[in-house]
């Protein structure tokens, strides 16, 4: 299977007069040929700026260190004049709330034609039937019709699979979704993330999915890497972490999804707040609010390795782990 | 759309009714007379009631006001009691010249200031948009009145470049004579091919055009640089770069027609302004346009004068809303005609 994105020690910091934040710290991780991982962390924790800059889209104000290959071949990580890079060639994003990511003030049409043009993977001739194409493979009923029409003419489900379709023209081989979901009602995400899945397993296409839901995770992903403080903190088979996560943010993280069966309990909820960005942390940066508190917790965790290739960050052993609970 | 239109232009006939059923109330209610004007100093009463009788005066104002209608309706505005022309001839001559510089003006002002704006959007926080702004802070802030004689203070004055004033000079009016066709001077000395004559107006439009095209550039490139600094932070902007389409394209075609409505207010407000507020060009540069004849008119109780030229402004006015308005529609496929 090959490697289609690996990155190695990626960092992403703000520099600015009074402070520096440092977005991502540290950031290693691979994505293979039709496999679903999933990028999961709650807000601010890094997730979005890990995939803008191996996209190569973070603004220029952003300092961005580590290395970036796609198909094996390096790419520079410098934001500046890189928007028709290596990234644009292999990888295509879909942005948070698809109700904003298109214009209003033009059809579907002329974005997508303008979208696949820029992609020199199309010519001005040949572009229709490919549009017509895409607009199937998501699954729109009468492609045709849909290219005539403008943004607010479709429903939130529709957009989405028209930005769906708009990635798939630059035929990339690698799909990097921010929260595809989030701005839809449940039905609607179920549907879209089964069109996914679907294109996953039937062109090979790989996904990188960023969300802060464990369900999504659930029902999709190959693999989960869990952020937190702009690192990744735990990383594995989508089963083992959420069967058995071995952090104790990951477990919190996995206590605080409802369960159907449980009746009527007490909503769990992790105490405390991310810390601030534009601080050095010193040791663990979960340490604050985390209830497996170590002394050694103020100096930097290393990565344990459990088998089946889970991963995880902290100075807790698993015996250690056993003894707490 | 036809429906849509009929109910516009029944709207703008009441207004129009309105405003002149107001301006002819207060022409009458309002001390003075055009009477005392005609008839100079002490007359005696038997003639200021001939004049009154022949003015029409003598009568209700109720009824005077139907008269008027009357004769508006065939296209009749009345004589101007100062210059003793129809104010239909008045106002078509007037009209040309404020139109023509009106006009010019707010193509500068679109030419120049919509690129600037987008340049200083684009270009944000950096040099060319810190000059940007800066002039258009300083175009805002200084006086019409005060441009308008710097202008002359350097232009004619030390450099001599332009004429002081006027429409054209009065020697090769003379000299290469063309006729009125469309009240543009430009356009009638080139279709009467004096080649003379429209020098010499293109020389004289310069000064006063630019300094009315000064402030209202200076709001239109502010509202295009804030709304397209605006835009560009939106997600579809980002979704159109993400996918590497071209900064041309970005700008021009998908930015620009996301800030084109708050553009095209500023615009009709900017061009509804010239057209009314162009007195003070119109004094210094002794433009001989609309602004000026309506004023006059007031000062000299020149009745059929102000009622012409107020009807004139009225009516343009309303028009420029409703090209506005469904400009608005051509533009934003989000809104439909009701």
């Amino acid at each position: 299977m090959t490697t289609l994105l690996s990155v190695t020690g990626l960092n992403v910091s703000f520099p600015s007069i009074r402070k520096t934040v440092r977005a991502v710290r540290g950031v290693s991780l691979s994505l293979d040929e039709g496999e679903i991982v999933a990028l999961v962390g709650e807000s601010g924790s890094g997730k979005t700026m890990t995939a803008m800059a191996t996209m190569g889209l973070l603004p220029d104000s952003a300092e961005v260190t580590g290395e970036c290959q796609w198909l094996g071949r390096s790419q520079s990580l410098s934001p500046r004049g890189n928007r028709k890079s290596l990234a644009g060639q292999h990888a295509a994003i879909i942005f948070q709330n698809p109700l904003t990511a298109l214009n209003p003030f033009f059809t579907i049409e002329q974005q997508l034609t303008d979208v696949a043009l820029a992609s020199g993977k199309v010519s001005r001739k040949t572009v229709l039937p490919v549009l017509l194409d895409k607009l199937s493979r998501v699954q729109l009923p009468d492609p045709a019709q849909v290219l005539k029409k403008y943004p607010h003419q479709l429903s939130g489900g529709q957009i989405q699979r028209v930005v769906i379709a708009m990635a798939l023209v630059c035929q990339p081989r690698v799909l990097i979704a921010d929260e595809p979901t989030t701005a839809l009602d449940v039905i609607v995400q179920a549907e879209i993330l089964q069109l996914l899945q679907s294109l996953a397993r039937e062109e090979g296409l790989s996904v990188l999915l960023i969300t802060h839901d464990l369900g999504v995770v659930a029902s999709l992903c190959d693999r989960v890497e869990v952020m937190y403080a702009g690192e990744i903190i735990e990383s594995g088979q989508m089963s083992d972490v959420l069967r058995s996560p071995a952090h104790p943010y990951t477990r919190k993280l996995m206590a605080t999804v409802p369960d159907i069966r449980g009746g009527a309990t007490v909503l769990e909820y992790i105490s405390g707040q991310v810390p601030d960005l534009s601080r050095p942390i010193r040791g663990c940066a979960f340490k604050e609010r985390c209830d497996r508190r170590l002394p050694v917790c103020d100096e930097s965790p290393p990565v344990r390795a459990l088998n089946d290739g889970q991963r995880y960050r902290c100075h807790l052993t698993s015996e250690q782990e056993v003894e707490f609970s | 759309m036809k429906t849509y239109l009929a109910q516009r232009l029944v709207q703008m006939f009441f207004i129009l009714l309105g405003v002149l059923t107001l301006t002819f109330l207060l022409s009458r209610v309002l001390p003075g007379s055009p009477v005392e004007m005609m008839l100079g100093h002490r007359p005696s009463v038997e003639q200021i009631e001939a004049a009154r009788a022949e003015l029409g005066l003598d009568k209700p104002v109720a009824v005077q006001f139907l008269v008027y209608l009357r004769d508006l309706a065939q296209g009749d505005l009345g004589t101007s009691l100062r210059t003793g022309q129809p104010v239909t001839s008045d106002l078509f001559n007037r009209f040309g010249a404020t139109f023509e510089l009106t006009t010019l003006a707010l193509t500068i002002v679109i030419v120049v200031g919509i690129p600037l704006g987008v340049l200083s959007a684009v270009r944000q926080n950096t040099w060319p948009d810190h000059v940007v702004r800066t002039t258009s802070i300083a175009g805002m802030a200084l006086p019409v009145f005060l441009i308008a004689m710097l202008m002359q203070m350097v232009f004619y004055g030390r450099l001599g470049w332009f004429p002081l004033q006027g429409r054209i000079d009065a020697e090769i009016a003379l000299d290469f004579p063309f006729a009125q066709r469309t009240g543009f001077y430009l356009v009638d000395s080139l279709l009467a091919g004096q080649w003379e004559a429209f020098k010499s107006a293109a020389l004289h439009l310069v000064l006063p055009v630019v300094t009315l095209a000064m402030a209202s550039m200076a709001v239109v490139t502010r509202i295009t640089r804030n709304t397209m600094v605006e835009v560009l932070q939106q997600d579809h902007i980002r979704t159109l770069r993400a996918y590497g389409v071209g900064s041309r394209k970005v700008y021009y075609k998908y930015a620009l027609k996301a800030t084109l409505i708050p553009l095209l207010t500023v615009i009709g407000l900017a061009y509804g302004y010239m057209l009314g507020g162009s007195v003070v060009v119109e004094f210094i540069f002794d433009w001989p346009g609309m602004g000026g004849y309506a004023v006059g008119g007031i000062t000299r109780n020149d009745f059929p004068a102000v009622m012409g030229a107020t009807l004139l402004l009225a009516v343009i006015y309303l028009s420029l809303n409703l090209v506005i308005d469904l400009l608005y529609h051509l533009v934003d496929p989000r809104l439909e005609l009701k």
